[in-house]
């Protein structure tokens, strides 16, 4: 048999046509089926006289359906011609059947005929996917991994709980394709530590109604939950967005704060993503507690654990720094010592316990009686000092007054009353002096103001001003 | 409110084309996924005689400029209704009549929400406030449906086939379109594609529909499978005083089955 013996019609075309090993349709402008050949028919598992009259379109599988729609039919339309376009056939038995798939118009003068060929891709897809599936699990763990990464760098760089905050903020809003993301954490009210919230302050956490849906410590709330929650879904309406989520901070069985995600569209909370979430706030919720520790060590360290007022080491970098700021701003400054008199008797008659009462409580007074912005420090046994920035020789000769009236009223406690009066010193550094004088040199003018005040008798204020 | 645009050049960002009569009534043609404004060449004649006709690109797609494309801004359809509204703000226009297919028209609807001062009537095309089935509105898929999408669309871009190939089968009627259509035709970057497949077709713009205050008409094909005929009612029921059209052209793209007929019915939708 030669090549001439197939001729352009006749028994051995229609064979070609129909037993080519490629899938032939023909279809109308519109997208029906005008005519197939036998091998296609035979792969959609339908009978040929079946075919003729639907819409290629229903052939398709839903999601290589809309790719045809908005892809393939405006391409053919608007080139004349498509080639190599990986669709997807549904059989009548129910599977999927992969498919290369070239077309082009044909100008008939009946009008235009769209011609397709359609090629079985079954392997070379099968191929593809798996190298597919491979990809998008390589790329998704490897974006996730790489979130968790930064963030855990990021968290062991944060000094603070503000630093932190916004870490895991920008690390929940890359991870989970978040709009915005905020942190809040427990204080005596759930307060805004970092990160943004895009919607109405009104809604905090704790202020938020029940949620709507609850996944494993995951709770959501979106534009559709206008039965249930209209001020949420208002809220979120108004600032442009679909939906957002809140996970809890939790550490040693303790909720400590709230991370809260906005998403401008519904977002795919698959199961990484959830882990994701929980990683994210693990992590964070053990390094809030660390920083937490470290404020608290920090603060045991400038402290005075009996008394909770300003140890020496943060009186001495306060004076300093105060001094710097008075000469700066050409603002007077003023030191205040106070001694209690006769504090010895206290624990002599009665005893040490007593002896840290009547400290605590002078402590309290002392705090009481001097403004917001004075320090006020415990410097020794029974001695203590307050700095007062931008004080002049009248204000703290009335403060120290007023320190001394505190000190003198009665002390009681279980079985015991004291009246206890203190010797006060104050040093006036004046604006602009002539000589700068140093802390120290404040502190020791301040001192032996003290000692005038315990000279003349006690119970008294003595100012040295500068 | 919209940050100003005088820094964005949004005519070319939105590869913005003007023609038609510059005094008559703007008419803005936005296209939907998959395509360029392109979509609508068969469309923009019937309008060129007295209206100032605009077509653009959306970012990623056709001549549009893809260094613009930020994936946050265009995480959901918010978006590109922006961008919208920058092209509306920088070519001052006023009473426009906004045509949107498929996508767009959900756009439309968001831009003419936030500035309905602009629009004088929204005419959508095939439009969907939601793609996947949810409890009792059917949107015509399921979310493994769009999985299957995304899966397509990675099969055509995965390199071998790179985008559909630009071949250009010449076009007797205007020939001098060949060299510039074989660089522009229904371009779109693959990676911007599969992000504005996400956006498209896993967004819900339901609740945006009872806000609508601008004049509404919908246009519905027949057969149309992307967005089917429930569909369209329904965003005909949700936009309160909208018109509902039923059009003899089959499948989702009118603009290309039936440009003809759609431009009458978008103009008798103007009378």
């Amino acid at each position: 048999m030669t090549a001439e013996g197939i001729t352009s019609e006749g028994p051995a075309a229609d064979a070609l046509y129909d037993r080519a090993p490629c899938g032939l349709v023909t279809l109308t402008e519109g997208g029906r089926i005008l005519r197939v050949n036998a091998t296609f028919a035979a792969w959609t598992g339908r009978p040929a006289d079946e075919l003729v009259g639907a819409p290629l379109t229903d052939l398709l599988e839903p999601g290589a359906r809309i790719f045809y729609e908005t892809r393939f039919l405006p391409v053919l339309h608007l080139q004349g011609e498509v080639r190599e376009v990986a669709l997807s056939l549904r059989t009548a038995h129910d599977d999927a059947l992969p498919v290369l798939v070239n077309a082009v118009v044909d100008e008939a003068e009946a009008g235009p005929l769209i011609h397709v060929a359609v090629f079985d891709a079954s392997r070379r897809q099968d191929y593809e996917r798996q190298l597919l599936a491979a990809r998008r699990i390589a790329e998704g763990s490897e974006a996730r991994t790489r979130v968790l990464q930064n963030a855990t760098t990021a968290f062991g760089e944060s000094d603070t709980v503000e630093m932190l905050a916004q870490a895991l903020a920008e690390s929940a809003q890359q991870g989970l394709g978040a709009m915005a993301a905020a942190v809040f954490l427990d204080g005596h009210e759930p307060h805004l530590v970092g990160g943004t919230v895009p919607l109405d302050a009104a809604l905090l956490p704790g202020g938020l109604p029940a949620p709507g849906a609850v996944g494993p410590a995951l709770a959501t709330w979106s534009v559709r939950d206008e039965l249930a929650h209209p001020d949420v879904a208002t809220a979120l309406r108004a600032a442009r967005l679909d939906s957002m989520l809140t996970a809890p901070l939790v550490h040693a069985g303790a909720a400590i704060g709230t991370l809260a995600c906005y998403f401008s569209r519904p977002p795919e909370l698959d199961e990484h993503a959830v882990e994701l979430l929980g990683s994210l706030c693990r992590q964070a919720a053990q390094t809030v507690a660390r920083l937490t520790l470290q404020a608290q060590l920090a603060a045991i360290a400038l402290h005075d654990p009996l008394t909770g007022l300003a140890n020496r080491v943060l009186l001495r970098s306060h004076i300093t720094a105060s001094v710097a700021s008075a000469m700066e701003r050409q603002e007077p400054l003023a030191l205040i010592f106070v001694d209690l008199d006769d504090f010895k008797s206290v624990n002599d008659e009665l005893d040490h316990t007593a002896g840290d009462t009547v400290l605590k409580l002078i402590a309290a007074r002392l705090v009481s009686a001097v403004r917001g912005d004075d320090l006020v420090c415990r410097y020794g046994g029974d001695e203590f000092i307050i700095v007062c920035q931008n004080t002049d020789h009248e204000r703290a000769s009335a403060i120290a007054e007023r320190i001394r009236v505190a000190v003198k009223q009665p002390l009681h406690d279980d079985g015991w009353q004291r009246v206890i009066t203190a010797s006060v010193g104050v040093t006036v550094h004046a604006a602009g002096p002539a000589r700068v004088l140093s802390g120290p040199e404040l502190l020791r003018v301040a001192d032996k103001a003290m000692y005038r005040s315990k000279d003349r008798g006690k119970d008294q204020v003595s100012v040295i001003t500068l | 409110m919209l940050q100003p645009t005088e820094a964005v050049d949004v005519r070319r960002r939105n590869s913005v084309r003007e023609s038609g009569d510059p005094s008559g009534r703007p008419i803005v043609f936005a296209h939907g996924f998959g395509c360029s404004q392109e979509m609508w060449r068969r469309v923009v004649p019937h309008f060129e005689s007295d209206f100032r006709v605009i077509a653009f690109d959306h970012v990623g797609a056709g001549d549009s400029d893809v260094t613009a494309y930020d994936r946050a801004k265009y995480d959901s359809l918010h978006g590109y209704a922006d961008d919208v509204l920058e092209i509306v703000e920088a070519l001052d226009l006023r009473d426009a009549v906004f045509v949107g297919h498929s996508v767009s028209a959900m756009i439309g609807v968001l831009a003419a929400n936030r500035s309905p001062e602009r629009f004088g009537r929204l005419v959508l095309v095939g439009p969907s406030p939601r793609y996947i089935d949810e409890g009792d509105y059917v949107g015509g898929f399921t979310r493994s449906d769009i999985d299957g999408l995304l899966d397509t669309l990675d099969d055509n871009y995965l390199g071998w086939s790179e985008a559909i190939a630009p071949v250009i089968a010449g076009n007797p009627d205007r020939p001098e379109l060949g060299a510039e259509l074989t660089a522009s035709f229904c371009r779109t970057d693959p990676a911007i594609a599969g992000h504005f497949a996400r956006v498209t077709f896993l967004s819900d713009n339901r609740a945006d529909l009872p806000e609508v205050t601008v004049p509404t008409v919908v246009l519905q094909c027949a057969e149309d499978a992307i967005a089917p005929g429930p569909v369209g009612r329904y965003v005909h029921e949700q936009i309160p005083g909208s018109v509902f059209v039923q059009l003899n052209a089959t499948g989702h793209c009118p603009n290309l089955s039936g440009p003809d007929e759609l431009a009458a019915a978008i103009r008798s939708s103007l009378a």
